[in-house]
Order: structure tokens, then C-alpha cells, then sequence
């Protein structure tokens, strides 16, 4: 791949340039762009780091303030008027393709005659420009949609420094022992970035499948041991669940056995009736000692009540006289007789003054006597006894329905004496002549064959129970089980993946050691062959080496290390024998542009470079950048069969900038 | 009792009826378990209802003591004696109302012993109750005769 030109507009000094190359075939590989410090040569690489990745790499300190638009462009512009910064490199591919690289970046003059940026929003890149690509599909240009993406595939951002790079900070490189810088660049030019990110995934994919492994940590063999318990708990119980049935069912069948026999006898259930028969002998009997005591009770209350009942004359009579004589005022008595008598035996006045006998007041006391009832001393006992002669006509009149109660009770335990008879003579008669003792033997037997297929029922139900809940819990387990064997298929497959992984790690590191190793015997067999070539001292130094950790070591003919006490010419020669090792092994056909190959080497050497530069970099497009101390006549001689086109850039200062306008020498 | 009389008193039976009492009292007896109170007081009223009076003077045998009597019952002998006197002045001499009574127990005793053993077995209360019936509702409903004595 080759760049067939560069245009550049309002672009640093350049206000609308383009520089034409040629193809690198048939030998002429070369283009020399000459011109003075200051003049521009420079921002020739930067122009094409700019259109490729939108970054000036090799701005110097000078630029580095300045506007990327030429300062001169916007003089005739009026308020409002555009500013277009533009460079556009085409290439042309080996196959013969072209591609257009444009990035252009706008702006106006503003209101106050000041140049403002108009960014395009659009853009991915730092300075808001825009970058556009077409690339020849047939005989047609068309439009790339990612420019950016293809860009890194011709030309990777990360090695450029290797393809466009100014020739006197090479031997930065080789100043001091620096490994690291080369291990770099070898890193870079190996392109095993990819096998890098491999690696990287692949070690963030094993930590994945690790962390999985480890969560998933599968408990098959825990749980099949408790289903298998529980498989053996349940046979047991399923036995004991078969063989209890079979024990019911035998019980069930011997209690219908001795029903069996009750049934065939002529009364069945001979014990209940015994039973009753007992119950009912112990019943009449105490019923009949309850009715004689009834009828004790009622002769008792006749008896009672006779004398009552038989005097009701005598008592109505009394009570009649009791009547009249409290009527008549004779009782109570007006002097109580009994008191008058103790008044006259006591000698006393009921005054309370003592009284002789036949004195005129004992007599008088003593004429009281005369004037007291004959019932007068009963009054209390007369007044009494109406009162319980009342109470005794009561009970007269409440015989009859006492006695209708009596009677009444009397007779409803004489029923029910009755009735029982009555029941225990239906006993007799239904159990008298059975062999009672023989079928209370199957009752008995019944009865017990009965308990025993409920007891066992009972048993059976509790067995159902127990089967039930193992089976469910087998079932639950089982699930678990499965459960817990997908984990284990995935914790196997994981284990695999790691195993995979692992290998395929340990595969890609020692592809990326191979490589590198590789590359790096390949770079040190290149450099080695370059530097021995271009080095003007033949004798002094016999070989270079890229060691495995990368420091470049140059043997001097005595056998001693000379990488430090290299001259600046010659650790340039190194730095482009060593960056021509990297472009060959790279791969890329990219071109190369270098700013001031031959800087820092004197003038006799310079030739000899000049004269093996071609061998370093054949059939690739090399653009030199180089001033006139560089570009000598000898140089030029030693490179004339290989340039193709020289330019010599002619650079104008004014006052309010500059332009440079690149020349094809004539 | 009158207040100023000295009791005790007791009622008397004849010493040949003691035989009879006893027998009354006897356990194949519908009496047995009685006093002899109610057994006396029984054949009193026995002998009133039938009109059958035999004084005692002779050959006495103390059978109940007046202590043993309560109030009712004392009320019922007095008022047979003021029944067979006319008057309450006869309460003024107990030992004629209590001898008013033993006339009366001894009268209806031999009565009570044929109703109660002479007749069939059983039939003793249910011809008593009979009686008492028929005797209650006619004294008490008004047409009630006077004493049989």
C-alpha cells in the first residue's frame, strides 16, 4: 500500500497543497521532500497523523501553540464566511484499489472578525473533526461507514510510530539500556494484542468458571444417601402396612366367624340379656323395697290422720267453744285466778301493801275468786289448742289429696314392678334352654376379634399415614436429587470448561512466548544484518543482539558490550537498522515517511547509510524528509536509482503568517 | 293442762289389752315401728268413730306417758273430752279427759286388732283409707253426724 498523494487545504503553512508519489514498484521506492529547518516537513507527517488518527504526533514545541488553520486564510474572509481545514491522503492498495482519506475540520468568522470552530457534533474525535473515507469497490468509490475501523486495520494507531517517525529521536531508543521500550515495540509489531485479550479473557473466564464451580458445589451423593434411608423406611413401613392389613382382615374375618356361630344360635346376645336380667332382678327388687316403703308411709299417715279425721266433730266443737268463750269475754279472765290466789297466799294488795288475813281488804281480794271464770286458769292451753285443732282440720281436709299422691306413687311402682316382671319373664322364657355359657364363649370370642381389627385398623391407618409422608418426602428428595444431578452435569461441564479454558490458556500464553520469541530472533537477525551493513566502522563491531528480556546489546570486536559508548550516528543507524527489522517483520505494507533520516550522522557515513537504506526498506514506499545538509550530492547519488520524484518545499514568511507551496524539483 | 296442776298424768290402759298392743307392734304388724302413742291414739279414735267406750278403773297399766305427747295431740284428746262433756270446763281435770281417752282406746282396741289382723292381709290400710275418705268428705263438707258415743 502506497500513498499516491497529499492534499492539503488552509492546513498549518500549507493554504491548498498536494504532493503527488509514485508506486514503489520497479525499484524507485523512494520520494525526497527536501527543505530547510522551519519550512514544513514536519507537518507533513503531521498532516497524515491527522488525517489517519486526528492527532499531530510530531507537532514541535513552535506549533504546538499555533491554530491548525493557516493564519493567512482568514484575511479575505468576511463575517460568517467558512473556514475549511482539510487534508486528504489517497492510497492506493497492492491490489490496485484506492482509498480517500479526508478530515476536514470548520470554521467562521465570526460577528468580531474572530475565527471560531464549528464543531461537527457528529465526530468521535477530540478536535470535533470529520473524517471521511471511500474506498474502491470495483471500478466505484464509495463511502465507508467506519472509517476509523479500517483505518486501525491498514495502518494500527499503535504502531505508526514505527512508519511515520522522525529519524533523530530514534536513538532515544538504544540511549540507555531500555528492554522495556523494546519489548514494546516487539509487543506492538507482533500484533499478538489479540492473542493479549485472549489470554486476559480467557483468565477472567476461568476465574468465572471457578466462582460457578465453587457456588454450585453439587450434594448428589448426600441426598441419594437420604433417599435411599428413606427407601428403606419405607419398605419397612410398607411391610409392616401389608402384613397389619393381613392381620385385620384375619382378625375381621374370625370376629364374622364367631358372629357366625352367635347367628346359628337360637337367642343371640345371651349375656345382654343376662345382664338385663340381673339389672332387672336387682331393680324390682329395689323397686319393691321403695313400694313397701311407700305403703309403710301411707299406713303411717292413715294412722296419723285417723284420730284426726275420725274427731273432726269433737275438733270443730272445740274450736266452736274456744270461739264463744273468748266472744264471751271469759277468757281471757278479768282477774286470772291463779293470780288472785297467790296475792291472798302471799298476804299482799295488788296495790302492793301488805293485807291480813280476814281483814276487810284480804276479803275483798279473796271476793275476786268469785268473779273469775272457771276456764279462766285455761286460757293459754284453750288458745293453743284451737290453733293446733286449725292446723289438725288443715291436714283433715288435705287427706284426700295426700292420699290420691300416695296412691298415685304406689301405683307407678307397682307398674313398673309390673312391667319388669313382665320383661324378666320374657327373658326367662327366650333364654331357657340355651347353652348360654357356649355362646357367651363366642361373644367373648367376638368381642375380642372385634378390639383386636380396631386396635389394627387403628394401626393401618397410622401405617397409611407414615407411608404417605415417606413416599412424599422420597418424591421431595428425589427432586432435590435431580436438581442438585443438573447442577452436577453443569458443575461437570464447568470443569470441563476450565479444563478447557486452562489448556487453552496455557496454549495461548506459549503461542504468545512463541511469537514474541519469534519476532524477537526474527527483529534481532534483521537488525543485526542492517546495522552491519550500514555501519560505516566494519571492523568494530561484529554483532548485534535482542536478548530475552529485550535489552539490545551491540558486541564490539573485542568481545565487549558497546550499546553505551555508541555515538549518536550510530545508535541512529541501530534505531533504523532496528525500526527496518520492525517494518519487514510487521507485515504491513504501510509506507514510511521519515523526518530527517540522516540528522545526526556525519557526512562520510551519511553516504553509506543513503547507499543501504534501499536494502533495508525494498519494494515499500519511503518518503524522506530531510534539509540540505542531509540530502547532500553523495546522498543524493547514493539514492538516485531508487527516488522517483524529489520536492523541495519553498516556504514564505509574512507578517501574518506564512505558506509553504511544495515543489516538484525540475 | 291447767297451770297450777302437777302433772305428770299418764294415760292408762288395761293390763289384759297390753297383750293386744304388743301384737299391733309386732312385726308382721302394718304397725310395727310405731310408738305406742300413735298406736293408743289410733285405737282412741278407733273407738270414738264407732261409738265404743270403756271406762278403765281397773287393773291400770300406764302405757304413754304425757310427755310424749305433742301439742296436736294433746289438742285431739282434749277436745274428745270437751266433745263428750259439753263444756271446756272439763280441761280443768285431766285425769277425766285422759280417762275420757283410755275409755275410748280401750273401746275401739279390739276393733283395730280385728281390722288389722282379721281381715285379709293388705286390706287393713285400704279399708282406713276408705273410711277416712268417706269421713273426711262428709264431716268436712257440712254433713257430718255428732259423736257416736
Amino acid at each position: 500500500m502506497w500513498i499516491e498523494h497529499i492534499k492539503m487545504k488552509n492546513y498549518r503553512q500549507y493554504q491548498d497543497e498536494k504532493v503527488v508519489f509514485d508506486s514503489p514498484k520497479e525499484g524507485k521506492n523512494f520520494t525526497v521532500i527536501q527543505g530547510d529547518n522551519g519550512s514544513g516537513k514536519t507537518n507533513l507527517i503531521n498532516a497524515v497523523t491527522w488525517c489517519l488518527y486526528g492527532n499531530e504526533r510530531h507537532l514541535t514545541a513552535k506549533n504546538k501553540g499555533l491554530a491548525i488553520y493557516n493564519t493567512l486564510a482568514p484575511k479575505d474572509l468576511k463575517p460568517g464566511d467558512k473556514l475549511e481545514v482539510c487534508v486528504e491522503v489517497q492510497f492506493r492498495e497492492s491490489d490496485g484499489g484506492r482509498i480517500i482519506i479526508n478530515r476536514s475540520l470548520d470554521y467562521k468568522l465570526d460577528d468580531n472578525k474572530k475565527v471560531v470552530l464549528v464543531p461537527d457534533l457528529r465526530s468521535i474525535s477530540d478536535d470535533h473533526s470529520t473524517l471521511e473515507m471511500m474506498r474502491q469497490i470495483g471500478k466505484d468509490m464509495k463511502e465507508v461507514k467506519d472509517p476509523e475501523f479500517i483505518i486501525q486495520k491498514l495502518i494500527p494507531e499503535k504502531i505508526e510510530e514505527y512508519f511515520l517517525f522522525d529519524g533523530e529521536r530514534l536513538d532515544e531508543y538504544f540511549k540507555e539500556k531500555s528492554g522495556v521500550k523494546i519489548a514494546e515495540a516487539v509487543f506492538k509489531i507482533s500484533q499478538i494484542d489479540l492473542l493479549e485479550r485472549t489470554i486476559d479473557h480467557l483468565k477472567a473466564m476461568k476465574q468465572d468458571f471457578v466462582r460457578d464451580r465453587n457456588d454450585l458445589s453439587p450434594r448428589v451423593e448426600e441426598i441419594q444417601g437420604k433417599i435411599d434411608a428413606l427407601t428403606k423406611t419405607f419398605t419397612e413401613l410398607d411391610n409392616r402396612l401389608k402384613k397389619t392389613v393381613g392381620q385385620r382382615d384375619e382378625a375381621e374375618r374370625l370376629e364374622l366367624e364367631a358372629r357366625g356361630r352367635i347367628s346359628q344360635a337360637p337367642v343371640q346376645n345371651i349375656g345382654k340379656y343376662e345382664d338385663e336380667r340381673g339389672e332387672l332382678e336387682s331393680e324390682i327388687g329395689k323397686t319393691k323395697t321403695e313400694l313397701d316403703e311407700m305403703k309403710r308411709e301411707r299406713v303411717e299417715y292413715l294412722a296419723t290422720s285417723a284420730p284426726i279425721v275420725f274427731t273432726i266433730p269433737c275438733i270443730r266443737q272445740s274450736i266452736e267453744l274456744i270461739g264463744q268463750s273468748e266472744a264471751a269475754g271469759r277468757i281471757p279472765p278479768e282477774y286470772e285466778p291463779g293470780f288472785v290466789k297467790k296475792l291472798l297466799k302471799n298476804e299482799t294488795c295488788i296495790c302492793g301493801r301488805e293485807i291480813t288475813k280476814n281483814s276487810p281488804e284480804y276479803d275483798k281480794v279473796r271476793g275476786l275468786l268469785t268473779r273469775a271464770s272457771p276456764i279462766g286458769g285455761l286460757t293459754k292451753r284453750l288458745v293453743g289448742n284451737a290453733g293446733s285443732l286449725e292446723v289438725s282440720l288443715q291436714k283433715a281436709r288435705d287427706l284426700t289429696e295426700s292420699v290420691t299422691k300416695q296412691n298415685g306413687r304406689i301405683q307407678n311402682l307397682e307398674k313398673r314392678i309390673e312391667s319388669m316382671e313382665k320383661r324378666k319373664g320374657t327373658i326367662d322364657a327366650l333364654i331357657s334352654g340355651c347353652d348360654s355359657e357356649m355362646i357367651k364363649q363366642y361373644e367373648a370370642e367376638a368381642q375380642e376379634y372385634h378390639q383386636k381389627k380396631m386396635q389394627l385398623s387403628e394401626e393401618v391407618g397410622k401405617l397409611k399415614l407414615m407411608v404417605k409422608s415417606t413416599e412424599s418426602r422420597i418424591t421431595e428428595m428425589e427432586k432435590e436429587r435431580n436438581k442438585e444431578l443438573r447442577n452436577q452435569t453443569k458443575y461437570q461441564e464447568l470443569v470441563s470448561l476450565l479444563d478447557f479454558c486452562q489448556d487453552a490458556l496455557t496454549v495461548a500464553i506459549a503461542a504468545k512466548a512463541k511469537v514474541m520469541e519469534d519476532v524477537r530472533r526474527e527483529i534481532e537477525e534483521q537488525t543485526r544484518e542492517h546495522f552491519l551493513n550500514m555501519i560505516w566502522k566494519e571492523k568494530t563491531y561484529t554483532n548485534v543482539e535482542i536478548g530475552e528480556d529485550y535489552n539490545v546489546s551491540v558486541k564490539h570486536v573485542s568481545g565487549c558490550e558497546s550499546i553505551g559508548t555508541l555515538s549518536a550516528g550510530e545508535r541512529q543507524v541501530l534505531a533504523l537498522s532496528f525500526v527496518a527489522a520492525l517494518n519487514n517483520v510487521s507485515g504491513f505494507d504501510a509506507p514510511l515517511i521519515i523526518d530527517t533520516p540522516l540528522g545526526r550522522i556525519s557526512s562520510e557515513p551519511r553516504t553509506k547509510i543513503a547507499k543501504a537504506l534501499p536494502s533495508c526498506f525494498s519494494e515499500r514506499q519511503v518518503i524522506l524528509l530531510m534539509t540540505d545538509e542531509e540530502y547532500t550530492p553523495t546522498v543524493r547519488d547514493a539514492l538516485k536509482d531508487h527516488v522517483s520524484r524529489e520536492y523541495s518545499i519553498r516556504f514564505t514568511e509574512y507578517e501574518d503568517g506564512s505558506d509553504a507551496k511544495v515543489i516538484e524539483n525540475a | 293442762m291447767p297451770e297450777d296442776e302437777k302433772e305428770p298424768y299418764t294415760l292408762c290402759i288395761r293390763k289384759s289389752e297390753l297383750d293386744i298392743y304388743d301384737r299391733l307392734l309386732a312385726e308382721d304388724s302394718p304397725f310395727t315401728g310405731f310408738s305406742r302413742k300413735r298406736v293408743f291414739l289410733l285405737a282412741m279414735a278407733t273407738g270414738y268413730h264407732e261409738g265404743k267406750f270403756a271406762e278403765v278403773k281397773v287393773d291400770r297399766e300406764t302405757y304413754v306417758r304425757n310427755e310424749y305427747l305433742d301439742r296436736e295431740e294433746r289438742a285431739i284428746i282434749d277436745a274428745v273430752a270437751v266433745h263428750v262433756s259439753g263444756n271446756l270446763e272439763v280441761l280443768n281435770d285431766t285425769k277425766k279427759v285422759f280417762g275420757i281417752a283410755e275409755a275410748y282406746a280401750s273401746g275401739g282396741l279390739k276393733s283395730l286388732y280385728e281390722q288389722v289382723f282379721e281381715g285379709e292381709y293388705g286390706t287393713y290400710s285400704k279399708r282406713l283409707e276408705a273410711e277416712l275418705r268417706s269421713v273426711a268428705k262428709k264431716e268436712l263438707e257440712g254433713t257430718g253426724s255428732e259423736s257416736k258415743e
